[in-house]
Formats: structure tokens, C-alpha cells, sequence
């Protein structure tokens, strides 16, 4: 496994927290990495593994307290689980998308991870993506790494997977 | 009486907010952390009109918990809809093939859901 320079990725990540987002009805500003907000504002962080044949790594979803709060659907309940339902449906969505490229993984149930000084490495090969979002900020990142020779290819996926938010009867 | 409904999820908050959607449709609900707790809920009661199901949880997921119930027969009176992050057709065709009826990529919405119920639940 090794450690690409695969923009493409970066920009799936960045479509699907987007819309993640979006579908709970909140708007997400892209911002600069260094408007990262300071680890003392962060509330929890949702990390999700997977793994793959072609890929393997973890998603890490941090936000601050207001985006959870305006999206959370149980207003009394945990930040923490919220958060890591977030995270869930967010590798969901990659998962979705990378099938699309013939990309399949695995993915691990999301754990929550609370602290002070937590924060990305200001790698350049696997940037954060920083939204603004509801006064607050949501930061999301992938870590991971690929087998030799793998570049993401459009169209050479498998079958299209179901859309979020479809309901199909058997 | 209210029909009661087995929702099996590892998220709380998911947990609720179905609780929600199902109040307020005059359901009642049971609920399970995992599929082995529901497993264990599906054995034990015959009062069930139908089971929501997430699939990737820990102990035991969705779809083991899902071919056990079926390898029990237990599926012709108990309907199981898929609840989950996943959209691999692979995964949707293993629900299918154990006999699942149906497949509900999440986030969902309440009057989607609760339009399935209305369809499938039993009793």
C-alpha cells in the first residue's frame, strides 16, 4: 500500500460532506485549512475504517457544536452518537461513490473519539476539507493508503449502487 | 392496539428518530442495539408487525442477523426492511436473496418510511 496524490479522491470527499450536509438541510462554505478552528472549540470527532483490496484507511468527521446541534435529529441526545452517525453516513457515501469506480470496501462501525489537540497533519497529499457550517465548522478528512499501480478510473465501476435517501421493495 | 415495530440500529439518535417518525404514526416501538439483541427480541415475542434493520453493526450485523431469521423461517410473518448507510447492489441482492422486503438507503425520510410501514407491516 502507498500514500497518492489522488486529487480525485479528495474531491469525492469533498462532494459527499456536501451533500451529506445538505440533506439534513445545511448549508457547508468551503474554507481555507487555516479557518481550522482551534482544537479547544472542536466538540467530538466520528472516525470510520475501512478496508479494501485496492484501498484501506479512515474517514475522521470533527465538527463544532453547532452544525451537530442544527442537524441532530433527537435535539436531547448525544453529540457524540450523532457525530458518529454522521461520520457513518458520510463513508456510506464514498463507499457509494467509489463503487462507481470499481472500488469496493468494507466498512467498520464509526467510534467516537473525544479530546483536546486533535487535529489533521497538514499533509499536502491528504488535505482536510474545512467547511463553515451553521455559525460553526465541520472538518473532514481521509486517511489512507492504495495498492501499487491503483488510480481512480470513471466508468470502470461495477453496478451503480442504490441512491441515499431510495427505497426499494422487494 | 397499536402495531409494534422492531427498529435494530447501533445509533441512538437513529433509534429516536424513528421513534419519532413512528409516534407520531400511531405505531409503537421496540428497540435493539445490534442483530444479536434483536435476534433475541425477534425469538422471543410473536407480537411484532415488522422489523427496520441498519446493517453494518457490532456484534452481529444486519444481514447475518437477517439470514439467521430467515434460516429459522420466521420471515413469512415477520417482514425485515434494510435500514442503512449502504447502497452496494451486492449487499441489497444477499437482503433480497434471504428475503428481505426491501432496502431503505439512509438519511431517510419520515413519511417515506412511514409509507413503507403502512405497505409491509403485518397483524
Amino acid at each position: 500500500m502507498r500514500n497518492p496524490d489522488n486529487r480525485p479522491i479528495d474531491d469525492l470527499v469533498f462532494d459527499c460532506c456536501r451533500e451529506l450536509f445538505s440533506a439534513y438541510e445545511l448549508e457547508t462554505q468551503p474554507r481555507s485549512r487555516d479557518e481550522f478552528p482551534t482544537t479547544d472549540e472542536l466538540a467530538v470527532c466520528g472516525v470510520m475504517g475501512f478496508g479494501g483490496k485496492l484501498m484501506r484507511g479512515a474517514l475522521v468527521l470533527v465538527a463544532t457544536r453547532e452544525p451537530l446541534e442544527r442537524t441532530n435529529p433527537d435535539s436531547l441526545g448525544s453529540q457524540r452518537d450523532w457525530v458518529c452517525e454522521l461520520a457513518n453516513q458520510l463513508m456510506g457515501r464514498i463507499k457509494n461513490r467509489l463503487l462507481g469506480f470499481g472500488v469496493e470496501i468494507l466498512l467498520a462501525t464509526p467510534a467516537g473519539l473525544s479530546g483536546v489537540n486533535l487535529s489533521p497533519t497538514q499533509s499536502q497529499l491528504r488535505a482536510p476539507q474545512v467547511f463553515s457550517a451553521a455559525d460553526g465548522f465541520v472538518c473532514v478528512w481521509l486517511d489512507y493508503e492504495c495498492a501499487p499501480g491503483f488510480e481512480l478510473r470513471e466508468g470502470s465501476g461495477v453496478e451503480a449502487a442504490i441512491p441515499e435517501g431510495e427505497t426499494l421493495l422487494f | 392496539m397499536a402495531k409494534k415495530i422492531l427498529i435494530i440500529d447501533d445509533s441512538a439518535t437513529i433509534r429516536q428518530q424513528v421513534r419519532a417518525a413512528l409516534t407520531g404514526a400511531s405505531y409503537e416501538m421496540v428497540e435493539a442495539a445490534d442483530g444479536a439483541e434483536g435476534l433475541e427480541v425477534i425469538t422471543g415475542r410473536d407480537d411484532l408487525a415488522m422489523v427496520l434493520c441498519d446493517v453494518n453493526m457490532p456484534r452481529m450485523g444486519g444481514l447475518e442477523m437477517l439470514e439467521l431469521v430467515s434460516a429459522r423461517g420466521m420471515l413469512a410473518k415477520l417482514p425485515i426492511v434494510m435500514l442503512t448507510t449502504e447502497g452496494q447492489p451486492a449487499l441489497v441482492q444477499r437482503a433480497k436473496a434471504a428475503g428481505a422486503k426491501g432496502w431503505i438507503v439512509k438519511p431517510f425520510k419520515p413519511e417515506l418510511l412511514i409509507a413503507t410501514i403502512r405497505k409491509l407491516a403485518v397483524m
